[in-house]
């Protein structure tokens, strides 16, 4: 509690009450945080995104002694929950995940939310997709693959995630980095990575691309491999994958990300005080274990990084996916 | 031998014990009140055992979804509100039967049989995991549409009295489904610009919807009457069960063994394992026209079902990392923090671990006798609470419980819609039960048969040619002859019905 | 109320139609035979089939002199149907004031209303809504950490 009377929050109460939102910041400033804070997460529990956001939200807990309810807005890939971010009072008290969806769903007409529309605070996680097949099946190498694609184009049938979704892009932009159309391998929507890795092992499908973490599983049980990343370099989790620069001579990398971000127009103290905690979250050895376990990558920049890391992502976006026939306009 | 030791050395200590004990506590509440959910319950302990030790952090997760699928009964039985999606197949047949006076009978029934049904999950997750994830692990999306497309079967099986209103309620609930972003194509489909349409009709607020507030508008014309509480009180409930389990023990196998299997099926839990069984208890049954006026049989089948449907869905979870259902899917990401990746190497690298959690299933399960008799004797101080008090509390329930599903107000402007729409429908002859097994499948059809259309480039042959897909295929088409033939011969006992 | 069959047979065929018509505007899937379209139009179909049988029945009901129109007893009864919108008033009470107002007020108001309106005695009504308003918000709010609205108390909580 802090040192006003009980009179005195009632009378700020009314002031705020009656002044709409004129006084509510005044008083929510002076000493950020001051209740509980909300996370909101576009995902569903149990993702990636979401134990991403809990393991953060613990530890921001632990160091700010108020709680960081994580709050699960889902559906409508991922519009319905970066739509709570962006309308909430930009008071400091509603922050959220952001996922490299908000630099995609507005080239399809899903949404008019754009990077541009929140607070960024800083950028806490990216994965690079890799090229997953069945374990015992035809293909023994990255290169293998890609001859037999060229040669059969819709012959293979991907999958990963839902139509347009990163993985899709991840997809279609290494077909056009080959001089083939997204038409060679036809996209097959699933509702999520882990679905189509069963069905890769299910045999339903020929490759999925999603990111090696979650394929991770699949992986260590024998029922698929991966040949490839679609990074500047390898993973250090996954010695053995190699890159598609290393294998094809192909530069083409792409990845999801995962940040945290509030709503356009929040104090600059708060903010500030947000991404510096962020920073020692990051830096915490429970952060960084949770991670590493999952498999996930970890990747730090600041608010100003952070910012521009999404106007570029938002670019090259635009330009795939337009290429890739999925972009609206 | 040793492990099994270790194991017990590492359940057995004070910590684990107390951890088994306060989760099933809460366990049982989450499952009791509408709109929490056995996955919500487990999604709010994840922050919890990030500070614990993996033995007991697991602990606490498979002991409060335990309970939940159970708790979700007592609720369903006393005011028809299933307090857990699991429990919605059968929360009418409960109902009724807390009617006709016979609470205590189906309060018993649904915690012993949810508690043997449980056992029956561990034994299958103790000595089958491999092979079961083996078999659920072919299973492509040509496999799920049979399946998808068998589970709305049940919608028809059960559909009491009228098969062609039971059919339109499952279309009405098909159609709600198909509100959202399409599950093939990904273009927004009957949102008209709006974000909360975006995501879809969610089938929690339009269960408590359909169920409770529909209930609620039902009594309302009578709530000051002379009769001033919903039912009786609650005697022992354990009479009459060992009757119960002679007559029905092969209810109780079956509804088991297909719970678990079910269980075992990625995307597939126990709410859909509760539906299925109840419907082939129906089918299968020598007086299935006692179905839907408050009859054991059926709920024998499903409560069992969805109980054992939870350690089957520790099978794939545990063998591929493939989730069961949403709660294994938030386990498996509790399992790689605590260093035990799922996988077939999970049972050489940390056994001990893992049979830990083979006694803690047991623990709970057999704790679930005590702790859900407490209560079950707990619900009956809420029935002696006069109607015109405890209607306006189960209200806010349900109001507090769709919130909960997806934290705005657009959960309660479903529940209110799906309340006044399930009330006129019940009204005109009309059965609920099917719009929520729509709602629940659908996307779950559509998904796989548009997907199946890609893979194939638009031929139908490999919905037969694989060899489950075949073997799904010709059971559907056995089932659907044996309907047409069963409302054909009805139809000439009873001429002019309607 | 009950109406006839026939009327809710039309009832659900105009939805059949609807949503076909509805489902003809959508986008197809590039690429693909069947596109977001597919689905829609055969539960249309079924709809309107469906509903056709219902018509069918009803009318077949309506010739044998079945009536159109069934009133219950209990509709009769100014204060039985009052209860019944009694019940739909808090839920749009609340849907409405719950957002800016807050939980806490908004939750006891309902109690309280609705307590007074089913005739229980005013001292009780009260305290039951007290302690049931600051158990709600106990075991949703505190609890399981569910994002109530705070509305005007939003600087005091």
């Amino acid at each position: 509690m802090t040192d006003l009377t009980r009179r005195g929050f009632v009378a700020s109460a009314a002031a705020a009450a009656s002044a709409g939102l004129i006084a509510k910041p005044a008083i929510a400033q002076s000493a950020w945080p001051n209740r509980p804070v909300t996370l909101v997460v576009p995902w569903g529990a149990g993702g990636g995104t979401d134990a991403t956001a809990r393991i953060v939200a613990a530890i921001l807990e632990k160091n700010l002694g108020q709680p960081f309810n994580v709050v699960n807005r889902t559906g409508g890939s991922g519009v319905v929950g970066h739509s709570a971010i962006a309308t909430a009072a930009p008071d400091g008290y509603t922050i959220g995940m952001v996922t490299v969806e908000i630099t995609m769903m507005h080239h399809q007409g899903l949404t008019d939310l754009k990077p541009t529309s929140y607070t960024p605070l800083a950028l806490m996680n990216e994965d690079p997709p890799g090229v997953q097949v069945k374990a015992d099946g035809q293909f023994k190498d990255i290169k293998q693959l890609a001859e037999f694609i060229k040669a059969n184009p819709g012959k293979l049938k991907a999958s990963g995630t839902g139509q347009g979704g990163i993985w899709h892009l991840a997809l279609v932009g290494w077909l056009n980095a080959m001089g083939l159309k997204a038409d060679a391998v036809p996209w097959v929507p699933s509702n999520g990575a882990a679905p189509a890795m069963q069905d890769l092992a299910a045999g339903g499908i020929d490759l999925v691309t999603c990111s090696v973490p979650e394929g991770k599983a699949m992986i260590d049980a024998g029922k698929a491999k991966s040949l490839a990343i679609m990074a500047a370099q390898r993973n250090p989790l996954f010695p053995d994958v190699p890159t598609l620069n290393e294998t094809l001579g192909i530069n083409y990398s792409v990845g999801a990300w995962r940040g945290i971000a509030g709503p356009k127009g929040m104090p600059a103290d708060i903010a500030a005080k947000l991404t510096a905690e962020l920073k020692k979250a990051y830096d915490s050895s429970e952060f960084k274990d949770f991670m590493k376990a999952r498999g996930f990558g970890t990747v730090w920049a600041p608010a100003n990084e952070f910012a521009d890391f999404m106007a570029k992502g938002d670019a090259s976006m635009a330009s795939a996916m337009k290429s890739a026939g999925l972009a609206k306009s | 031998m040793d492990v099994i030791l270790t194991a017990l050395g590492l359940v057995f200590q004070a910590d684990v014990l107390l951890t088994i004990l306060l989760s099933s506590m809460f366990g049982i509440f989450v499952g009791a009140m509408p709109g929490l959910t056995a996955t919500m319950a487990t999604a709010l302990l994840v922050p919890v055992t990030f500070f614990m030790p993996p033995v007991q952090a697991l602990s606490a997760i498979v002991s409060a979804t335990t309970m939940a699928i159970f708790a979700g009964d007592i609720p369903g039985t006393l005011l028809r509100i299933p307090g857990t999606p699991a429990s919605a197949a059968y929360a009418d047949e409960s109902y009724m039967m807390a009617k006709k006076g016979e609470t205590e009978l189906n309060l018993g029934v649904n915690l012993v049989f949810s508690v043997l049904g449980g056992l029956v999950g561990v034994a299958a997750l103790i000595f089958m995991a491999p092979s079961l994830a083996e078999l659920a692990i072919n299973f492509s999306s040509y496999e799920y549409f049979w399946l998808a497309l068998l589970g709305l079967t049940c919608a028809i099986l059960i559909a009491t009295e009228d098969a062609l209103k039971g059919f339109i309620a499952l279309l009405l609930g098909l159609a709600i489904g198909t509100i959202g972003i399409d599950p093939a194509a990904g273009v927004p489909r009957f949102t008209y610009g709006n974000v909360d349409l975006l995501s879809g009709v969610s089938f929690i607020p339009v269960m408590i919807g359909v169920f409770a507030v529909s209930e609620l508008l039902r009594n309302a014309p009578t709530i000051n009457n002379a009769a001033h509480t919903f039912a009786q009180s609650i005697g022992n409930i354990f009479t009459g069960i060992a009757d119960v389990f002679r007559r029905y023990w092969v209810n109780f196998l079956r509804g088991s063994i297909l719970g678990t299997v079910i269980g075992a099926l990625p995307g597939a839990g126990a709410d859909i394992a509760a539906w299925v069984s109840y419907a082939v208890s129906k089918r299968a049954s020598k007086e299935p026209e006692k179905f839907g006026t408050g009859h054991i049989e059926g709920i024998v089948d499903a409560t069992s079902a969805n109980n054992s449907a939870l350690g089957g869905a520790w099978i794939p979870a545990l063998v591929f990392g493939i989730p069961g259902d949403s709660i294994t899917a938030i386990v498996i990401g509790v399992l790689y923090m605590k260093n035990m990746n799922p996988g077939p190497s999970v049972f050489l690298q940390n056994p001990q671990f893992i049979y830990a959690v083979f006694i803690v299933f047991i623990i709970a399960n057999l704790l679930m006798l005590p702790i859900g008799w407490v209560a079950i004797k707990s619900a009956k101080r809420i029935l002696s609470v006069p109607r015109n008090v405890l209607s306006p509390i189960i209200l806010m329930f349900c109001i507090v419980g769709s919130f909960a599903i997806t934290n705005s107000d657009y959960a309660i402007l479903i529940m209110l819609i799906g309340g006044v729409v399930g009330w006129i429908l019940e009204e005109n002859g009309f059965p609920v039960a099917p719009i929520i097994l729509g709602l629940v499948l659908g996307e779950m059809l559509e998904q796989t048969f548009m997907t199946s259309m890609i893979k194939s480039d638009g031929s139908i042959l490999p919905f037969v040619s694989r060899p489950i897909a075949g073997i799904l295929a010709a059971l559907t088409l056995v089932v659907w002859v044996g309907m047409a033939w069963r409302m054909i011969t009805d139809r000439k006992a009873l001429p002019g019905a309607a | 109320m009950r109406v006839n069959d026939a009327v809710s047979g039309l009832v659900f065929a105009a939805l059949g139609g609807a949503l076909i018509q509805q489902a003809s505007r959508l986008p197809g899937f590039p690429g693909q035979k069947y596109g977001p379209d597919l689905f829609p139009k055969i539960l249309g179909i079924g709809l309107i089939l469906c509903g056709v049988g219902l018509i069918v029945r009803g009318a077949k009901a309506l010739t044998a002199g079945a009536p159109l129109l069934v009133h219950q007893e209990w509709m009769k009864e100014t204060r039985a149907v009052l209860n019944v919108f009694a019940f739909i008033g808090a839920i749009v009470f609340y849907l409405v004031l719950s957002e800016p107002i807050g939980f806490i007020p908004v939750a006891f108001a309902v109690f309280l209303g609705l307590f007074l309106w089913f005739k229980v005695s005013p001292p009780r009504a009260v305290v039951v809504a007290v302690l049931a308003t600051a158990g709600f918000h106990w075991f949703f709010g505190s609890l399981f950490r569910i994002p109530l609205p705070r509305g005007v108390l939003t600087t005091i909580l």
